[in-house]
């Protein structure tokens, strides 16, 4: 081959086709690093010992350290029993729904502590998750025989060539965590989906929190009781009751968690209808709700009025030890 | 049918082959019109109809000026043939525009109208094609080119697909003389085409698109921002304007250059102009070419009122770009700024400014942030939002839903990108790489383009 061109379109061709045969034979991980989710449902498979299962949205994914979270409990209750946050940013009940049913099939599973943010949660959103097909293109644009044309070769493509069907996967910033998925034994996971993950690295917050301030922080506990006045109904309503049914159905304990939010944003965040919604769910699945979000933190432990900093999740995480072991693992209120 | 579509790449590389394999010009001739017919279609077939008419039409008006007897004569033909182009131009383009403005006029001193019939769809690459076509005939009318007889050749030069939809605006004597002659293969060339056509896919969606979504939340509603995130979304959208139509050039070249053809340098990295002057020659070529021999020179140039004609040139350019008052404000922004920059270089301050590195600098700098907020207009869907805009710009706003993070890592992404690519595409580098270098280069670019692949988002400038 003398040709320039010749070479380059051989050496190409065969690398390509390399490439495809190595993600096609280790489809199942680009499978898993193309989605958060996917990821931690990964994570789950791979440490069958986990007991306790953190569940919510961004507010979750900064407020708990589950590595901490399992120290301190084990401090509180002798127990060792091995956490994960599972919290993903942009979280809709679907995609939630869909995890559930995977996290159930864990057997060591016991507790799942599931956000309880304001009922916002719908079902809107795509979906990119076994079970789930979601078209290409929209409706309206398939009326064309063009768009029609292009949608089937995309759909023919991801179907049939690895290198599209997990091409989400080969993003640079997707492709670290592969990395995540190996060190998340020993290395908190979530680091890098949070904001300034090598300063949670390198200077990890590690606030100490007194007795005095575990009590002065004890959230509200709303355990099923009487009906609110207010009827609650609606999608995000049936599909967080959903969620709660799969993992109540799989016997395992499902508890609520508030985090809590600024000053400021307390009145937003923490109304009637907020306390009345999940009163609702606890009524009629049997959870137990604690609800920080009434309390209102200050600013230095927040990096934005709903999320915590990472001295605000070293002490958010020591707190809802404590309470848990003293509450749900003691038996009392669980 | 869209550069960034599977459709799209099948297609062409189905037509290279095809094109190669053909022993006579003739057919090659043939495949490139009804490829290029295939392609127009694609999009919208009843555009088309509207294609044809103008190929026609103006296939008529090249005959009849280059067999004028007299000058005056084909002056005539001339004046002729570029109202009807307007004409057709203005009422796709600009009658609701228009329309739009006289009625509220009217209704300012009390006459109530009617809204009169305008278009209701904006046939694509009309402004292209038609700035193309006027180019033509007044070269022919000048004798800078000679009169194509060959329908089929006029036909190519007319509606070629790869510069079609959105430029480069190539001259008569740039591209007809290529069809012309019967192309003899060179790996050389389709080895930089393959390049180009995924360097340029790889610029509009690995960068161009993921800034878009930046961009698009940032003018959506800029009282929103922070004074730094304005900012940052500004400097994202200049750069997603930037890698949207440079991206789409270099892939246009890249087609070419896999037929053989060459098509002329859209962008030679505008941003690191000292001053608007060459900004406009770094950015889009081929239409401040374009503006400056068929608009600047013929309104007299730099024989007198030079300011006026820099400022009405720019102007018309603005409008060029669309019907709306941004596309005015804009375009009379750059004139204003031309026709100062040139009257204080003719002045002792201007002379004395210095040239050393660090002037250099300053100036770049000058030159990119005027040219940034110029853009304000240029994006903002309307005035009033331009205003908003510039009041986030100016405001000392501390609002705090800020993207900027993300922002800053895609931008300073997309500075390293233009670094490792600019001198490939520009300076035409990535033919004295190795093998390998050439190999990996390819390999990555395209694994990126593959894993962005997501939201297909249309080019910037098909719309104008």
């Amino acid at each position: 081959m003398k040709s320039p061109l010749a070479r380059f379109l051989f050496f190409f061709v065969l690398l390509l086709v390399g490439l495809e045969v190595v993600v096609r034979a280790n489809g199942r991980y680009f499978y898993a690093l193309s989605d958060s989710m996917l990821l931690n449902a990964k994570i789950l498979e791979r440490e069958p010992e986990t007991k306790i299962l953190f569940l919510g949205t961004s507010r979750f994914l900064d407020a708990i350290d589950h590595h901490l979270f399992t120290k301190e409990l084990a401090a509180h209750t002798g127990i060792n029993l091995k956490s994960l946050n599972a919290a993903t940013t942009g979280l809709q009940s679907e995609r939630l729904a869909w995890f559930s049913k995977v996290a159930v099939s864990n057997p060591g599973l016991t507790h799942v502590i599931i956000e309880a943010s304001p009922p916002a949660m719908g079902s809107d959103g795509k979906l990119d998750l076994p079970g789930h097909s979601s078209p290409v293109t929209s409706p309206a644009e398939e009326v064309r025989f063009a768009d029609r044309f292009e949608s089937h070769l995309q759909s023919w493509a991801m179907e049939h060539i690895a290198l599209a069907t997990y091409r989400k996967a080969l993003r640079p910033k997707t492709v670290i965590k592969l990395f995540v998925l190996y060190t998340a034994n020993i290395m908190d996971p979530n680091i890098w989906s949070r904001k300034r993950p090598l300063e949670s690295i390198f200077l990890p917050a590690n606030e100490s929190v007194s007795p005095a301030m575990v009590s002065a922080l004890e959230p509200v506990i709303i355990a099923p009781g009487p009906a609110p006045a207010s009827t609650t109904s609606g999608e995000s309503f049936e599909n967080l009751k959903t969620i709660a049914d799969i993992f109540q159905n799989s016997k395992l304990k499902v508890i609520w968690v508030a985090p809590p939010v600024s000053v400021a944003q307390v009145p937003a965040n923490h109304n009637s209808t907020f306390t009345s919604y999940y009163q609702t769910i606890a009524n009629q699945v049997g959870a137990t709700f604690y609800d920080y979000a009434g309390q209102g933190w200050e600013e230095q432990y927040l990096r934005d009025p709903s999320h915590l900093s990472a001295r605000g999740r070293s002490v958010f995480t020591k707190v809802l030890a404590a309470h848990l072991a003293r509450h749900v693992l003691s038996g009392k209120n669980g | 049918m869209l550069f960034n579509s599977i459709t799209f790449i099948l297609f062409h590389f189905c037509l290279v082959l095809i094109y190669w394999a053909l022993p006579r010009q003739s057919y090659r001739q043939v495949l490139l019109f009804v490829s290029s017919v295939i392609f127009y279609g694609w999009y919208y077939w009843p555009a088309l109809i509207l294609l044809g008419i103008s190929m026609v039409v103006n296939y008529g008006f090249s005959r009849m000026i280059g067999s004028a007897e007299s000058e005056e004569r084909a002056s005539l033909i001339l004046k002729i043939a570029i109202i009807v182009n307007l004409c057709s131009l203005g009422w796709f383009k600009y009658s609701a525009f228009i329309a739009e403005n006289v009625i509220a006029l009217l209704g300012q001193m009390g006459i109530a109208a009617k809204s009169p019939p305008v278009s209701a769809w904006l046939p694509l690459g009309i402004s292209f094609y038609t700035f193309q076509i006027i180019g033509y005939l007044v070269d022919v009318k000048r004798g800078v080119v000679k009169v194509e007889k060959n329908f089929l050749i006029f036909g190519v030069f007319k509606c070629f697909y790869a510069q079609l939809v959105a430029g480069p605006i190539v001259r008569a004597h740039e591209l007809i003389p290529q069809l012309k002659i019967r192309r003899i293969f060179n790996s050389q060339d389709f080895l930089l085409g393959i390049f180009y056509l995924i360097a340029g896919l790889a610029i509009k969606i690995c960068i161009a698109d993921t800034l878009a979504q930046f961009v698009e939340y940032g003018f959506n509603d800029p009282s929103k921002l922070s004074t730094l995130t304005a900012w940052t979304t500004l400097y994202g959208f200049a750069f997603q304007i930037l890698s949207d139509f440079w991206g789409y050039s270099t892939i246009a070249i890249g087609l070419g250059l896999m037929y053989g053809i060459v098509l002329p340098l859209n962008f030679d990295r505008p941003y690191l102009a000292t001053s608007l002057r060459e900004f406009w020659r770094r950015w889009h070529i081929t239409l401040s070419v374009w503006l400056r021999d068929y608009i600047y020179i013929p309104l007299g140039g730099n024989r007198g009122h030079t300011g006026l004609n820099l400022f009405l040139t720019m102007l018309l350019g603005g409008i060029w770009h669309g019907a709306s008052w941004n596309f005015v404000f804009w375009g009379a922004g750059h004139g204003l700024w031309l026709a100062a920059e040139r009257a204080l270089a003719g002045t002792r301050v201007g002379r004395s400014v210095p040239d050393h590195l660090l002037a250099r600098i300053l100036k770049t700098l000058l030159v990119f942030h005027g040219v940034c907020l110029l853009w304000v207009f240029f994006r903002a869907k309307t005035f009033a939002s331009a205003l908003a805009y510039f009041q986030s710009l100016f405001g000392y706003s501390t609002a705090s839903d800020s993207p900027s993070g993300n922002l800053l890592f895609v931008l300073l992404g997309f500075v390293a990108f233009t670094v490792l690519l600019g001198k490939a595409v520009i300076d035409r580098r990535f033919l004295e790489w190795r093998l390998w270098h050439q190999v990996a280069v390819c390999l990555l670019l395209l694994i990126l383009i593959l894993s962005y692949a997501d939201a297909r988002l249309d080019f910037i400038y098909f719309v104008f």
